[in-house]
């Protein structure tokens, strides 16, 4: 049994990985649909995330089946519940972007109006954070995890900034009043998307030293 | 003394106590040594401190400051030329369960059979560095070791009734050295019964024969016995290996119960049995401890290679 729990640890963290390139790469889509107005990548990203759904679904259940019938302990342990976890974080981040995609298609169909540069910056920085999230699950580094829980503030403040931009410029133009919603709404995608990469990077911090470092704990 | 070279005398050659400048040990010895009973389960009653059962106390709440029952301070130990235990220092602490886990050969039963000087059978065992229990030296020659074992109770693996009645098996080290009345030793009986999570079971037929019992129930019967004669420590050598799973959890709910009253040391085979009933785990290797810690702490986070690799079955 362990030598085979061995074995299914290894293509349980293989799976996941296979799962995080795909997400990484629908968030990817996004970011360059919004930027290029690309809604053909856009339709695919709202369409299509029925495979990370089935990923999601399968490494959930080995997981359960690890957990019961190997019952892992110390590293195995620490990997089974970072991969359990984490699979749930990506597939919402996936879930996130899809909707993202909505919006692009939503907004390319009402008034035009230009993207503000804050939701753009966001848009990147929180695109660099899910890269960074799946390099650490293939190569965990203790320093780099620490610092992108640091890099979520970025995304908060840039969130601020689309916040105050909606605001002015409904004021300014109310006919974009539907279209500023929308910008709106997707910042606070990009924010949760950049707050489930701080998980997932305090995730790998327990898979590294069995610590959980929580709401901000050091 | 060099713990690399074997001692030429047999335990006593070791220090006598710890900060004891008599070298004598009140608790322990008496000029009148008696025989010794047939098993683990000691004789000799001092006050018949039994235990109610009360709700399970978490691993959490008993993790306070920790008072030790046992330490030992480069301890070794010796079959002949061969070294079983290479200088170990380790605080048992009071009143908690604590896990010997290793690889067969590696030590942890050798450890746990010169708390309650077991390997004194054993003509070629030798041991130095110190051992002591509540501050004393279990080694020294002094020591009365019948004594010693009703303080330090022992339960096997193998469930080992005597061939009487499931009343004579818990009274017998009251009768042996103690005048009891009837009645109280009815409630000692009673009361070792009821600790050891048996009384339910077995009151109709207290006159029936042990050996009757199953095994699960005539290992909890050996753990009455071993509590009727007011232990402080029970050493547990894989107490559930013989047994099925549900007798194996009848024990290990017992075992976090004892742990209000007693200091539990178990060796197991079974990591998951040391990850559900221990406080703190101790990993034996090659005659070495390698580490000791919280329990939680071994099973999720183990500071050393070996410790993972053998609590994840990568060996052993």
């Amino acid at each position: 049994m362990s030598l085979n729990l061995q074995a299914r640890i290894v293509d349980l963290r293989r799976n996941l990985l296979a799962m995080g390139a795909e997400v990484e790469s629908r968030v990817a889509s996004v970011v360059q649909a919004l930027r290029s107005g690309d809604l053909e990548t856009a339709q695919r990203v709202r369409t299509g995330d029925e495979a990370v759904d089935r990923m999601h679904v399968e490494i959930e259940n080995e997981c359960m089946r690890l957990l019961a019938l190997g019952q892992p302990v110390a590293g195995d342990l620490r990997l089974v519940v970072t991969v359990l976890r984490m699979s749930g974080e990506f597939e919402r981040i996936a879930d996130l972007a899809k909707g993202i995609a909505k919006r692009i298609i939503k907004i390319a169909n009402g008034e035009v109006i230009r993207i503000p540069d804050s939701l753009l910056d966001m848009a990147d920085a929180t695109r660099v954070m899910v890269h960074e999230v799946m390099a650490l699950l293939a190569e965990p580094k203790l320093e780099d995890c620490l610092q992108l829980r640091r890099d979520d503030k970025r995304v908060d403040q840039l969130n601020k900034e689309v916040l105050v931009w909606s605001r002015d410029e409904i004021h300014r133009n109310v006919d974009h009043t539907q279209a500023a919603i929308d910008i709106l709404a997707m910042a606070q995608r990009f924010e949760r998307m950049a707050d489930i990469c701080t998980s997932a990077a305090e995730d790998l911090i327990f898979l590294i030293q069995g610590r959980l470092l929580r709401h901000g704990a050091e | 003394m060099n713990s690399r070279t074997p001692p030429n005398t047999a335990p006593s050659s070791t220090p006598a106590s710890l900060g004891d400048p008599t070298h004598t040990h009140p608790d322990m010895s008496t000029p009148n040594a008696q025989p010794q009973p047939p098993s683990g389960a000691s004789s000799g009653v001092s006050g018949a401190r039994v235990p109610s059962l009360g709700a399970a106390v978490s691993h959490h709440e008993r993790a306070r400051a920790r008072e030790s029952a046992i330490v030992a301070k480069e301890f070794s130990s010796w079959y002949g030329a061969f070294q079983a235990l290479h200088s170990l220092s380790i605080d048992i602490p009071l009143r908690e369960v604590t896990a010997f886990i290793g690889p067969s050969g590696c030590g942890k039963s050798t450890f746990l059979r010169w708390m309650n000087r077991m390997n004194d059978t054993i003509p070629t065992a030798k041991a130095a560095g110190l051992l002591t229990l509540g501050g004393r030296d279990i080694l020294a020659q002094t020591v009365d070791v019948v004594e010693l074992r009703r303080r330090v109770g022992m339960v096997f693996q193998k469930p080992n009734p005597f061939p009487k009645s499931i009343y004579d098996n818990v009274a017998y080290g009251a009768r042996l050295h103690r005048n009891m009345s009837r009645g109280d030793l009815d409630d000692l009986v009673e009361q070792a019964l009821r600790a050891a999570a048996l009384w339910n079971e077995v009151k109709d037929r207290l006159r029936a024969s042990a050996l009757g019992l199953s095994g699960g129930q005539q290992q909890r019967l050996c753990i009455a016995r071993a509590i009727a004669v007011g232990p402080e420590v029970l050493l547990m050598d894989e107490p559930c290996s013989a047994l099925d799973p549900r007798s194996t959890a009848a024990i290990e709910e017992l075992i976090s119960h004892l742990a209000e009253e007693y200091t539990i040391v178990i060796v197991t085979h079974n990591m998951q049995q040391a990850a559900r009933v221990s406080d703190r785990t101790a990993f034996f290797f090659e005659g070495r401890l390698v580490e000791y810690d919280e329990t939680e702490t071994i099973f999720t986070r183990p500071a050393n290679k070996q410790t993972e690799d053998y609590v994840t079955g990568r060996f052993g």
